[in-house]
């Protein structure tokens, strides 16, 4: 999607107040497809779009604009929800175990092998989850996501393909579908 | 994803967006070319404020005076001073005033009357 040359205008223009608006009409949806497919859970991805939206409208006088905005936004949004999934797995791993239960979100009504693939997911570091929800969930090119997570392409075809073995011992699975 | 089972509340973004906006509303963002101004002559007044102090801030070549201990005097110093006393100004009327065997009476100055002044003891019996 082409972004309109007024919101460049306005970022150099200080009109700050106009272009955040216009921000959050255009992407509102598309980012919170994007966390919730990282974190599963609505009352998480809900905090976390909240959180991204209020860091990139304190940060807006300082981006330069060299990217488009929603490259910049998804960022912002994916480095926020891998702060809360690291944030939520160490507090799991010092109560005693993992224990991440999609049962937990009544916004969730997929069925029991979704269900069981997300929460087998969870298990996963939090580094190693997010590469593969990308790829199962929005089937992002390994290319789209070296630049959002700022790590090589042969990094994260190891991290999925650890993921997926991983996923698939745990579910005694032969193949992911 | 919302094909898969992952479901939202009722009118989600239309609420989600507008309550972003009123953050945004209630509060500033951080722009890091607007600056406070503060007036060149701020800088002055503290600038001379820092002289100021540093001008009038205690010497430290003025040393306290260290207390005077008479165990680094010499014992011959101090007897030649007593014997000597080059301050001592007494009022006529004072040596008038001495009975005459005090005034024919010599005396000598021991080291156990010199250490007793010294050490700010009690003059023995035998001179009070």
């Amino acid at each position: 999607m082409q972004e309109p040359e007024i919101w460049k205008i306005q970022l150099h223009n200080g009109s700050h107040q106009q272009l955040f608006n216009s921000l959050v009409e255009a992407y509102t949806e598309r980012l919170y497809w994007h966390i919730r497919s990282i974190l599963a859970r609505h009352d998480w991805s809900d905090d976390v779009l909240q959180e991204s939206f209020i860091k990139a409208w304190m940060a807006l006088p300082n981006f330069r604009g060299d990217s488009a905005f929603y490259t910049w936004l998804y960022r912002i949004a994916t480095n926020e929800s891998l702060s809360l999934l690291k944030k939520e797995r160490r507090f799991q791993l010092h109560e005693g175990a993992l224990d991440f239960k999609l049962e937990a979100d009544p916004y969730f009504n997929g069925d029991e092998a979704l269900k069981l693939l997300i929460e087998a997911i969870a298990t996963l570091p939090e580094k190693q989850q997010t590469v593969f929800k990308l790829k199962y969930f929005q089937e992002m090119p390994f290319k789209e996501m070296s630049a959002l997570l700022d790590t090589s392409v042969g990094a994260l075809k190891a991290s999925y393909h650890h993921a997926n073995e991983k996923i698939k011992n745990q579910l005694n699975l032969k193949e992911l579908k | 994803m919302e094909n898969k089972g992952f479901n939202i509340p009722d009118h989600y973004f239309e609420q989600k967006k507008e309550s972003l906006k009123a953050i945004a509303q209630s509060s500033e963002a951080r722009n890091p070319n607007k600056r406070t101004f503060r007036p060149w002559y701020a800088y002055v007044a503290a600038a001379l404020v820092i002289i100021g102090i540093w001008l009038f801030r205690p010497s430290s070549s003025i040393q306290p005076p260290a207390s005077l201990s008479y165990s680094e005097l010499k014992q011959e110093e101090v007897i030649q001073f007593l014997v000597e006393d080059p301050n001592a100004i007494y009022p006529e009327s004072f040596i008038q005033d001495l009975p005459q065997e005090a005034l024919d009476s010599t005396f000598s100055l021991e080291l156990e009357t010199i250490d007793s002044y010294l050490n700010e003891q009690y003059l023995p019996l035998e001179y009070l």
